[in-house]
């Protein structure tokens, strides 16, 4: 005989009602190990619209950040839409992340095509004035900014240069324009690819963060580097993923930023919507500094 | 007999050196004009700059804007007699070659589209773009990409200047400036 709800023991009722809420409460949940002694960072991309979306991500990282406090955050680039006036800077950065500003949090800006070169001067951006820049903000992690709009001679010198004299650590790069991307406005940037992936094959690069398509694709590892797209931090084109065998894991409908963790030779990543909902994660895998395999190149877990 | 080896002979010094098979001789002169003329600008603009109050590399919006706008201000003071072609000058004709032989054709495609990335023609960000000697370049328009190869191909640039397409136009950006400090037209094909 069928039973109502009102006539079922009560903790029969709750452990109902919690094993039906578990998959959304599992997608807020942090799926990054919080160790101690990682270093805890953030990425967005595209995200100076000024607009409701862009603050609605900036308030959930604000949330996040109180069980995931992450140190410093990448800008991949179209980080003020629509001019670089005082007002641009105050309503399209610094009232939306206010308050990670306020906690402590650094921001790290790339350039991207919607954005004025004098970006670099910007004292919050920390360019320190550069187009291009790297920065170590711990020992055996390297973060190298570049600026996709312009990869002319001097800044191709001074990469090799970089890269000859980086050692075996970590290293990082973000920039706007992806060199592997599924987006039908945008796509992969086949010209810069032909000069910065022979680069970064070379001297093993791990992970390279990209916006410009606005939408989220963690690609399938090319030459063993993982590349991600992260272009809608604000901005978003829907639908604008394109079937192709690039993708591994690809997201469209919504605004998103990530949350990543480097613990010794694995980097954590966590991509949350806008709504907070986890829409991918895992873990890259860095080869071991003595390995001799000759395809010694990152491996998601 | 003896035509053959002076012929692969040259044919491997052309090849070797990159010497276009067609160039004319002039152009090792206008580019070197060219590349003057854009050290005479760069002077200039660090001389005007120099007389402004330093912009400090931890700046605010309000002093970025105040150097900006003055510096543009100050240069347009300086050049007010500046007109189109004063600084490309007779370098025009080699600069729609180098493009041409980087952008046309089925090997020039991914060129042509890089391009076309952040063109302000194709971006729908305000009303149409009027190029003019020491005009700004709108805020709100975003600056196309520029394929690696052709910037490697084009003389080198001082930081305080960039190559960039509007349209089909090539123009010199004063990016500390953000304006436009030369242009020659329909040059991409």
């Amino acid at each position: 005989m069928r039973k109502r709800l009102d006539e079922m023991p009560r903790c029969f009722v709750v452990l109902l009602l919690f094993l039906a809420s578990l998959p959304c409460f599992a997608q807020k949940q942090l799926s990054l190990p919080n160790k101690p002694d990682s270093l805890r960072f953030a990425v967005m991309g595209d995200t100076g619209t000024g607009g409701k979306t862009q603050y609605d991500v900036a308030r959930q990282m604000a949330q996040w950040r109180t069980k995931f406090p992450f140190e410093f955050v990448l800008m991949l680039g179209d980080n003020l839409y629509g001019g670089g006036s005082p007002r641009d800077y105050e309503q399209k950065f610094e009232t939306p992340y206010k308050p990670l500003m306020d906690a402590g949090v650094k921001f790290y800006a790339s350039l991207g095509n919607h954005d004025d070169a004098n970006q670099r001067f910007y004292k919050n951006f920390n360019m320190n004035g550069e187009r291009y820049y790297t920065f170590r903000p711990k020992p055996g992690i390297r973060f190298f900014a570049l600026d996709s709009n312009y990869m002319d001679r001097a800044q191709l010198a001074w990469l090799q240069e970089q890269l000859r004299s980086s050692g075996s650590e970590w290293k990082i790069f973000y920039f706007h324009h992806p060199l592997y991307s599924s987006g039908g406005r945008h796509g992969s940037d086949e010209q810069l690819r032909a000069v910065l992936e022979p680069l970064f094959v070379e001297f093993g690069v791990s992970v390279v963060f990209s916006g410009h398509d606005h939408f989220y694709e963690r690609i399938k590892p090319q030459k063993g580097i993982y590349y991600f797209v992260s272009g809608a931090g604000g901005q978003l084109r829907r639908g604008n993923i394109r079937t192709t065998d690039l993708t591994a894991k690809g997201f469209d409908q919504d605004n998103h930023f990530m949350i990543l963790e480097i613990a010794g030779d694995e980097m954590y990543f966590q991509t949350i919507s806008r709504t907070g909902t986890t829409l991918d994660s895992g873990v890259i895998q860095r080869p071991k500094e003595d390995s001799k395999d000759v395809s010694n190149k990152a491996t998601l877990k | 007999m003896k035509t053959k080896p002076r012929l692969c002979v040259f044919l491997s010094l052309v090849f070797l050196t990159g010497t276009p098979l067609c160039a004319p001789a002039s152009d090792v002169d206008n580019v070197k004009e060219f590349r003057a003329r854009v050290e005479e600008y760069a002077m200039l603009h660090r001389s005007v700059e120099g007389k402004l109050p330093a912009l400090p590399q931890q700046a605010t919006p309000d002093q970025i804007a105040a150097h900006q706008q003055g510096l543009a201000e100050a240069l347009r003071t300086a050049r007010s007699k500046a007109k189109r072609g004063d600084v490309f000058s007779k370098a025009q004709d080699y600069f729609r070659r180098a493009i041409a032989a980087e952008l046309k054709g089925k090997a020039g495609l991914t060129a042509r589209q890089t391009i076309q990335e952040g063109n302000p023609t194709n971006e729908a960000s305000g009303g149409p773009m009027i190029l003019s000697v020491n005009a700004g370049y709108p805020p709100e328009a975003s600056l196309s990409a520029m394929p690696p190869p052709l910037l490697l191909r084009l003389p080198p640039l001082p930081d305080e200047l960039n190559y960039r397409f509007v349209g089909r136009h090539l123009i010199l950006h004063d990016t500390h400036a953000n304006m436009i400090v030369d242009f020659i037209l329909n040059v991409a094909p």
